[in-house]
């Protein structure tokens, strides 16, 4: 019944051709990569790669983890948008 | 599930056809697949009802002659509906009946003790889980309540919960749900972590006894990140032995002018027989199956060779090689940078399978070096080590696994719009903004679905909620939905007016079909029920073990002169006849309690006691004290 636009979407849509730009600074900085500048569709393979490390809910026990959930998860999304705004560019 | 699990815990692969446990050994690093109580290192994922109940390996002894109560498959039937296409083919083919029960969820019927049972295929599962959780009890020698319980990776959100709610009827502490592929994958990474430091593309290739999983795994540092899954939850070794059963009831038909397939204990028999057949021709070109008297006294004697088998299946096979393209596509990977096929699942033997993989990936060298029968379990047990705090030794590895169908929500024109695309990474929280379609839209509504169709109503529905109090504006007015998985696949939903703040949202556990909390109670009391039925057999078996041991003993003793000569001839007929009542007690059918065969007992020693001062020494007393 309803008419929606996804949010990845709307988020390509503010790429520029050049890959020098690619991703939301907002994302970069969560995956613990400099917020401007070229980026490497590895780099972003990399980062996620030690988040997850770093985050996962199963390396963490007791309180910690329900914060490390919500962090992973952000992670999650940070790469998926990462790796599909450098597949258009 | 905030901290880690107490307690010590367990690996479960609960496949179609047979299952397998495993355990971490911390001492060892590295799991130890666990073996039944015969010996086998995997255990028949079958349950029979006779005046008793039957697990594992002595129920699928017994198919051939109690086939209408003697019940697999369970995991065919598992969170789906009765109507389920997929299952349409089975219910033919199977010789227990099944019907629909409430909801349409199928319910099978069994006869145990002389009365009619209908049972679920949640309460069968949790009967073979409970079997796997005595095994791995028998060989730890201490309980157990924490078990990581694995499923096709391609299986969708309700079968998936069906099986979290058989491992809790079986009294167990379901960790984690896992994919089948992954906990390979795990397997593989373990026992090749020599080597395992650079970067290794793995595509697992699980074929088993009734699905079909495809799962191609990046491992780096200590991280399985699954890339992409995809599968068939209804493709393996059975539908080949199917293929055959139906090739040689035509064959039988044609040769002998009679038709087997209305007789449920011939298709057993044949069953096996194909079964048997199927393996030898993995590593034999031509093979005989031969079944004295299969029907009406005719014996049954056909051969079969490899080519014939590869053909009755080849397009089987050949779905297998499209399921893997899509995998490599979903994961936009070429061929040539996959480092290791790795064959997992008893059908993955298969001679042809393995061709046409190699032929697939252009390379002859497929790793055949991990179990494929235990892989599963093997995994599944290191990722139980990894939630449990009793080990201190694990190894240092994360899993991130993908949901293999996509999430969202019905939008105008039934078109699937799409919130969690598949192979996303879990947990994950996603969102996705809405819009009305008309204008002064007072509430909205939010189907959610499950799958791969642009169709909404082709996928699977999960659930539906609505928000209401909506603002009197235009049509188009934005309201947000946020998806939130966590890594057990289970989904919550929720959707946002910005503007009013107003908030609704469903968690998807109670869908329709889905066992509700008061239905799971009463199969965990039905199962410490069969539990009770279970002991009370043993001990009437044991009690009538015990009077016939003393009956022989005795009789052989009163033949013995020393005893003789101390009794008059009437004394000892009295006695003798005493015995025959008692080897007809043991003889008939009519008693079924323990206590009359125990108190029958307890007379016959104390009409004996007299005369036996010290001549026979007798153990069962101190047994059945």
């Amino acid at each position: 019944n309803d008419k929606w636009k996804s949010v990845s979407d709307i988020e390509s849509d503010d790429d520029e051709d050049s890959s020098r730009y690619v991703g939301s600074s907002s994302d970069r900085t969560t995956l613990g990569l400099p917020a401007t500048g070229p980026l490497k569709i590895e780099d972003v393979k990399n980062a996620f790669r030690l988040s997850a490390l770093k985050w996962h809910p199963d390396k963490h026990q007791g309180p910690s983890q329900a914060m490390a959930e919500e962090k992973f998860k952000l992670c999650v999304n940070a790469y998926k948008s990462l790796c599909n705004a450098l597949s258009v560019a | 599930m905030a901290t880690k699990h107490k307690g010590r815990a367990i690996g479960i692969d609960l496949g179609t056809t047979y299952s397998c446990v495993a355990a971490w050994e911390e001492q060892n690093g590295r799991a130890e697949i666990i073996v039944n109580d015969q010996g086998n290192r995997t255990t028949p994922s079958f349950v029979a009802f006779t005046d008793q109940r039957l697990i594992g390996d002595a129920a699928k002894n017994q198919a051939a002659s109690n086939p209408s109560n003697t019940i697999f498959d369970a995991k065919r039937l598992i969170g789906r509906k009765y109507k389920d296409p997929a299952i349409e083919c089975d219910l033919k083919l199977w010789p227990f009946k099944v019907v629909s029960g409430a909801d349409d969820k199928p319910m099978i019927k069994v006869n145990y003790k002389g009365k009619e049972k209908c049972l679920a295929a949640e309460e069968i599962s949790s009967m073979i889980l409970s079997k796997m959780k005595e095994i791995a009890e028998a060989y730890l020698d201490f309980s157990l309540k924490n078990a990581v319980i694995t499923v096709p990776a391609y299986f969708n959100d309700s079968q998936r919960k069906a099986t979290k709610d058989a491992g809790v009827i079986a009294g167990l502490n379901v960790m984690r749900i896992i994919n089948e592929p992954t906990a390979a994958a795990l397997a593989y990474g373990l026992q090749k972590r020599a080597n395992c430091s650079e970067k290794r593309n793995v595509f697992i290739f699980d074929l088993g006894g009734g699905t079909f999983d495809v799962s191609l795994v990046t491992i780096e540092d200590g991280v399985f990140e699954v890339k992409a899954t995809a599968g068939d939850t209804h493709l393996g070794g059975e539908d080949f032995d199917n293929r055959m059963v139906r090739h040689f009831v035509q064959e039988f038909k044609r040769k002998n002018r009679v038709d087997i397939s209305g007789d449920p204990r011939a298709l057993r028999r044949l069953r096996n027989g194909c079964e048997k057949a199927k393996r030898i021709l993995s590593h034999a070109n031509d093979t005989t199956i031969e079944i004295d008297a299969l029907f009406q006294g005719i014996d049954f004697r056909f051969s079969i060779t490899r080519a014939r088998f590869e053909d009755l299946n080849r397009d089987l096979f050949e779905k297998c090689m499209e399921i893997s393209q899509n995998c490599l596509d979903d994961a936009k990977m070429e061929k040539r940078e996959v480092h290791d096929v790795v064959l997992v699942g008893g059908s993955s033997r298969i001679p042809k399978v393995q061709s046409l993989l190699e032929k697939f990936f252009q390379r002859y060298n497929l790793c055949k070096s991990i179990n494929p029968d235990e892989a599963v379990a093997y995994g599944a047990a290191i990722q139980a080590a990894m939630l449990s705090e009793s080990y201190s030794i694990v190894p240092n590895m994360v899993l991130v696994d993908v949901t293999p169908l996509s999430l969202g929500i019905a939008t105008h024109g039934d078109l699937m719009g799409v919130v969690i695309p598949r192979n996303t990474a879990i947990p994950v929280k996603m969102d996705g903004v809405f819009q009305t379609i008309e204008d002064h839209q007072p509430t909205a509504s939010f189907p959610v679905y499950e799958g791969e169709r642009t169709k909404a109503g082709e996928n699977n529905l999960l659930g539906l909620f609505h928000l209401s109090g909506l603002p009197r504006v235009p049509r188009g007015h934005p309201m947000n939905v946020i998806f939130e998985l966590d890594y057990d696949g289970i989904l919550k939903v929720c959707a946002v007016d910005e503007t009013t703040g107003n908030k609704n949202g469903i968690t998807i556990t109670n869908e329709k079909g889905r066992l509700s909390s008061a239905e799971i109670k009463r199969m965990i009391e039905e199962a410490a029920f069969f539990k009770e039925e279970d002991k009370k057999f043993k001990k009437m078996v044991k009690a009538k073990n015990a009077l016939d041991d003393y009956i022989y003993r005795m009789e052989k003793a009163m033949k013995g002169f020393d005893v003789s000569s101390k009794l008059s001839p009437s004394e000892k007929e009295t006695i003798m006849s005493k015995f025959r009542k008692g080897k007809r007690m043991l003889e008939s059918e009519e008693h079924n309690e323990a206590a009359v065969f125990e108190n029958y007992l307890k007379r016959l020693q104390k009409m004996c006691q007299p005369i036996v001062i010290n001549k026979v020494r007798d153990y069962s007393d101190e047994d059945t004290d």
